[in-house]
């Protein structure tokens, strides 16, 4: 792929999720940007809002290996990574890897704060690592691999929310918001007269995301935007009076090669400060912990960020 | 990544007329802020002429505040240079321009593509974006006004006042001559030491008053003398007591009769 062509994919993708998601303009270009950047991502929202309905045209959009998991406290580790099965071939009885849905390139983890924290523990280590052991054999992944997770922040009972360094394995936290009322009477018309799901070809290959990732990385940034970054990112550690915990150098690699990949998908050969400025509240916002002032004062994280970004 | 000399060649070629373009760019720059500078150094000059024109001061000093705004200024306006007062009377190179001159070093696909629009849209940089804008053109307007007051002041001689006169006559003034109060001397009125400081006692209660003229200041140094060694000696001499023997009032405008009396009174007093 060529940089001149980028638009044109990009556009494609947009209009194919546009044809079943209608509005989360934001939530697309973030998941997106997470593709671009080789990056998992975590959407949060209430029930209803197209969180799971976007991961899945999406995976329907990149031409890769999809898998989806429903998490429930009683999902095991071996659910999600694999279990060796045995198996009878000519008489002979062998033991055979059966591989999990975690062997996929797009796995999308639905409602991950129901899942036991061992399960969600073996998940993240297959994050991490991009490759999974089970028993004395390490099985490598395929790449691209990328974890879409889901969770929903009202039902608190019965889910097991996700500890601040696990969270911080996502390079984004999405946050998924109600549409506008004029979203809201579209997508009543669309879903309440058709019945068949909207034709969907894939728009990305394999080697087409691998480009892609490869161009976000050249993208350059001018050094006071760099620093403008790395200044948001450091000074969540000196704000002690809204932030208890702020953020690691891990988010300001993060919040850099979001940037870039928000300007590979806008089309520009430069990050601008409002590219950092907009991914600085899904790099952010999970990888700080406020401080009881704050949150006895109703500030939400994306307050706090408001705030550093000004 | 294996290159292709094709590739190279083209790269360096690149690189080369981006950083000449960014050369010119910066020289444009330069230029435009000692124009500035020298502009308000003119103003600076003319305010200071027509000010010191106005109190009889010599016009030459007017040239100090000139110099002083123009080294200042001047570096802290050339130090001050950054790309991005070209981006903001160029919108269309907003943060790419200080991305492609950040960048220069680089070489990549990305890079290669953001220079070749920084050049294309560098294209829309005129010159008279920065030399001909309206502070400048107000300011140019406010050094004519000033000539023609500084003319017009100096044709027909208009002062606020002499300056140099008025600190003539402020010397001359003996009120303005130094006390020792307002020159500082220490003089200390509850001491209880009856003899106080010796070099009081030698002048008395006489105060000296030193004046010296910076206004008619000019001697003739061939004239000058060797010093004379002048005797300061004290003519004091402490007595080492004090006692009374008796008072010559009595015998004044006493009548007879009673002047026996009376010197009797006086006389049982310095005895007793």
């Amino acid at each position: 792929m060529k940089l001149d062509e980028v638009p044109n994919y990009i556009d494609a993708v947009f209009k194919g999720m546009k044809k079943v998601v209608i509005g989360q303009d934001e939530v697309i270009k973030q998941m997106l940007t997470a593709i671009v950047v080789d990056a998992h991502a975590i959407l949060e929202g209430y029930p209803g809002l197209a969180k799971t309905l976007s991961v899945k045209t999406l995976a329907r959009l990149l031409d890769l290996r999809f898998s989806r998991i429903q998490n429930t406290p009683d999902l095991m580790p071996s659910d999600i990574l694999g279990t060796y099965l045995i198996e009878d071939t000519k008489g002979t009885r062998e033991l055979k890897f059966q591989q999990g849905p975690v062997f996929a390139n797009i796995v999308l983890a639905d409602e991950i704060n129901r899942a036991t924290p061992k399960t969600q523990s073996a998940l993240l280590e297959a994050m991490q690592e991009r490759q999974v052991t089970v028993g004395k054999e390490t099985y490598k992944l395929d790449r691209p691999f990328f974890v879409l997770a889901t969770q929903n922040p009202i039902e608190q009972e019965g889910t097991y929310p996700l500890p601040e360094a696990q969270t911080d394995r996502f390079l984004f936290k999405i946050k998924t918001e109600y549409p506008s009322f004029d979203e809201e009477m579209e997508i009543v018309e669309k879903y309440s007269e058709v019945l068949e799901e909207a034709q969907l070809k894939p728009v990305l290959k394999r080697e087409d995301i691998a480009d892609l990732q490869n161009l976000a990385r050249k993208i350059p940034i001018a050094n006071d935007l760099k620093k403008f970054a790395l200044d948001i990112v450091t000074s969540t550690r000196k704000k002690k009076d809204l932030i208890e915990y702020g953020a690691s150098p891990r988010a300001s690699i993060g919040l850099i090669l979001a940037a870039k990949g928000r300007a590979l998908i806008e089309g520009r050969k430069h990050v601008s400060r409002e590219d950092i400025v907009k991914m600085a509240f899904p790099v952010l916002r999970h990888r700080i912990v406020l401080s009881f002032e704050a949150e006895r004062n109703n500030i939400t994280p994306d307050d706090v960020i408001k705030i550093l970004t000004k | 990544m294996r290159w292709k000399s094709k590739d190279l060649k083209r790269g360096l070629k690149n690189l080369k007329v981006i950083e000449n373009a960014l050369g010119e760019v910066r020289k444009m720059l330069v230029l435009s802020k000692v124009f500035i500078t020298m502009i308000d150094g003119v103003l600076v000059f003319l305010v200071a002429f027509l000010l010191f024109l106005l109190i009889k001061i010599p016009w030459y000093l007017s040239v100090i505040p000139f110099v002083i705004y123009i080294l200042v200024y001047g570096r802290k306006r050339i130090l001050g240079i950054r790309y991005t007062q070209v981006e903001r009377v160029v919108p269309e190179l907003n943060e790419k321009l200080r991305t492609a001159a950040d960048n220069v070093g680089k070489d990549n696909e990305v890079v290669e593509a953001l220079n070749k629009e920084v050049l294309m849209d560098m294209k829309k940089i005129r010159t008279s974006l920065f030399f001909g804008s309206k502070s400048n053109m107000k300011k140019l307007g406010c050094m004519g006004v000033l000539a023609f007051m500084v003319i017009l002041v100096a044709s027909f001689d208009v002062e606020i006042f002499d300056f140099v006169t008025l600190g003539k006559s402020r010397l001359d003034d003996e009120n303005f001559l130094p006390t020792q109060k307002n020159i500082g001397v220490f003089i200390d009125e509850g001491d209880d030491d009856i003899y106080g400081d010796e070099s009081i006692i030698e002048y008395g209660n006489d105060e000296i008053l030193i004046g010296l003229n910076t206004v008619e200041g000019n001697r003739d140094l061939s004239q000058r003398k060797e010093l004379e060694k002048k005797n300061f000696a004290s003519s004091y001499q402490e007595e080492k007591e004090i006692y009374a023997t008796s008072d010559s009032s009595f015998s004044e405008n006493i009548a007879k009769e009673n002047q026996e009396v009376v010197k009797k009174y006086f006389n049982q007093i310095t005895q007793g």
